[in-house]
């Protein structure tokens, strides 16, 4: 059995009486857009394979000297997205993930901040509340003899329980989890409303007066690291018409996780360097559209206000029903007016 | 990875799992990956790149399918034209690449061109080749830096029409083309004209796949 080759794609292991030959992993898999390869070069980077926002190109920020590594110092290069200006070394630049294919330009994103995915977290509700949360991790990594996650309030506990618990969590194993995820940021314009309630004497009335946050002006779909994705709080309609809530000029979508398992025995004070092993988790399979809200849903329509007993053998009916249109065309419109405050983005696949 | 692709060697049993291929050659066993479990992905709009020409796998626009027009000028259905004799097979319509109609950073974009009626439904769609997916000629405006902000909601071109990209080919260092798919399904278009009336000359066109 020592005469066995292998051919491409195939991966031979040898342990004390038998071959092990696998399939290597890549060959069979969907090269699908927004794809991970992490690899380590002074820190752990990903390249993404292009995926593509309303048709245009996603932009990643990078340094110039990293996206330009090749250039000579009085070499003119040009960027998609800055095309009339030579950067400087240490400037920061957007870089179309298409762009790796031009001469000397090179595209990847930097991971630039862990979360360590077996503390829990704490995070602001809209309400103002401060909510936590106990670490979760895919059962996948139990496997593959990660620690079990810090329980709730833990630091808050005497020393003597810790000690305990920590003896607990490394019957589950001895490695430790890191995370980083990678998401899209969509610029646009951004919204706030104030309202004005009076009540003359005729009865109440309100006003709104909407003030549109002009978008950014640099390119508007960019990825971007982050330690973990926690959503926008999304404004009610309540919140629109108190206006109370500004809200941002741009949205997130997360697209991706990038998980780091340590080697056994890591100690706990360490971030992931070459030696910890990436484990890529997608979200998003297929490229993307994305609009705000002025083509609504019909399910979004609310129904209007109608009185559906017989009234006066049936000719009142009519009538009450004549006489709430105005009800319902006022309500019709503050619902339109309010919804129009939301410059959120929806997306959709393409 | 696929755990039923794994194949396990014991002394004196081999035998190929899924997706491997074993091959003999003199007293050696070769072990490929088949490469060909019937995982290649073929969709509407698929291109096929051969020289400066481009084919596609049939895709629709609201169930119209889009023409392309020829080297020759000659219109077609992208899936090919009606044989004029019985029992001929079709042809599938092959695309020209205009390989100068790239713009300065070697990028063109395959784009399905839609037209609409008096009530802003789609009368009609071609496969065009632009380098730039919002101005009226297709060409890349005077400032580049307009290309890339504009915002893709598609807005309506003059004439009622849009376009809707469905690849970017994007030459590389030494001129080589790689395209990169952006659409992977059969299209649903909705135009909301301005202010909600047909009769406006402007809308938002919307693509959703189907």
């Amino acid at each position: 059995m020592k005469n066995i080759g292998t051919g491409p794609g195939i991966r031979k292991r040898t342990i004390p009486g038998r071959y092990i030959l696998s399939a290597e992993p890549g060959l069979n898999e969907w090269d699908h857009p927004w794809k991970l390869d992490a690899f380590f070069l002074d820190g752990w980077k990903v390249r993404i394979k292009p995926g593509f926002m309303n048709g245009r190109e996603v932009v990643v920020s990078m340094i110039a000297k990293e996206a330009m590594p090749d250039v000579k110092k009085d070499e003119k290069v040009v960027l998609d997205h800055a095309p009339k200006i030579t950067p400087k070394p240490d400037q920061r630049v957007d870089v179309a993930l298409t762009e790796s294919l031009v001469k000397n330009v090179k595209a990847y994103l930097s991971i630039t901040g862990w979360n360590d995915s077996l503390q829990g977290t704490a995070s602001v509700a809209a309400s103002g509340k401060i909510e936590t949360s106990a670490a979760t991790y895919p059962a996948f990594f139990k496997d593959l003899g990660v620690k079990k996650p810090v329980a709730p309030n833990n630091p808050l506990e005497p020393i003597l329980n810790s000690f305990t618990e920590e003896y607990e969590r490394k019957k589950g194993g001895t490695r430790r989890l890191m995370s980083a995820d990678i998401v899209l940021n969509a610029d646009h314009e951004g919204a706030s409303s104030d309202v004005f309630t009076t009540i003359p004497e005729t009865g109440s009335q309100v006003l709104i007066t909407q003030t549109v946050v002009a978008p950014t002006a640099r390119y508007p779909y960019r990825l971007v690291s982050i330690r973990k994705y926690i959503p926008i709080p999304e404004a009610s309609l309540l919140d629109r018409l108190k206006g109370l809530l500004t809200e941002p000029n741009f949205t997130q979508l997360r697209m991706s996780r990038l998980w780091m398992v340590s080697p056994e025995e890591e100690p706990d004070e360490t971030f992931p360097d070459e030696r910890w092993q990436p484990y890529p988790q997608h979200f998003v399979f297929w490229n993307l559209n994305g609009s705000n809200k002025s083509l609504a849903a019909p399910g979004d329509k609310p129904e209007p206000i109608r009185i559906d007993v017989p009234l006066a053998g049936g000719v009142g009916h009519g009538l009450a029903n004549a006489l709430l249109s105005p009800v319902n065309d006022g309500f019709q419109s503050a619902i339109n007016s309010l919804e129009s405050t939301s410059p959120k983005l929806h997306f959709w696949n393409t | 990875m696929n755990r039923d692709s794994n194949l396990f060697a014991r002394k004196d049993t081999l035998s190929a799992g899924v997706g491997i291929r074993c091959r003999v050659v003199g007293n050696r066993r070769i072990f490929s990956s088949s490469g060909s479990r019937g995982q290649f992905f073929s969709h509407p709009w698929q291109c096929s790149l051969s020289g400066a020409s481009a084919t596609f796998e049939t895709g629709t626009v609201n169930a119209i399918e889009p023409t392309i027009k020829n080297k020759d000028g000659v219109i077609a259905p992208m899936s090919g034209a009606e044989p004029k004799k019985k029992g001929e097979l079709k042809e599938q319509a092959v695309m020209p690449i205009d390989l100068q109609n790239f713009d300065t950073r070697g990028r063109s974009w395959i784009c399905v061109e839609t037209t609409y009626g008096k009530k802003w439904e789609l009368l009609s769609c071609a496969l065009v080749q632009v380098s730039a997916i919002t101005t009226k000629d297709g060409k890349p405006p005077e400032d580049p830096k307009e290309n890339s902000l504009a915002l893709a909601r598609y807005p309506s071109l003059p004439g009622r029409k849009s376009r809707y990209p469905i690849n970017l080919m994007r030459k590389d260092e030494v001129g080589g083309i790689t395209v990169f798919e952006i659409a992977y399904f059969n299209l649903q278009t909705i135009a909301a004209p301005v202010g909600g009336l047909a009769t406006s000359e402007k809308a938002r066109i919307f693509f959703f796949p189907t």
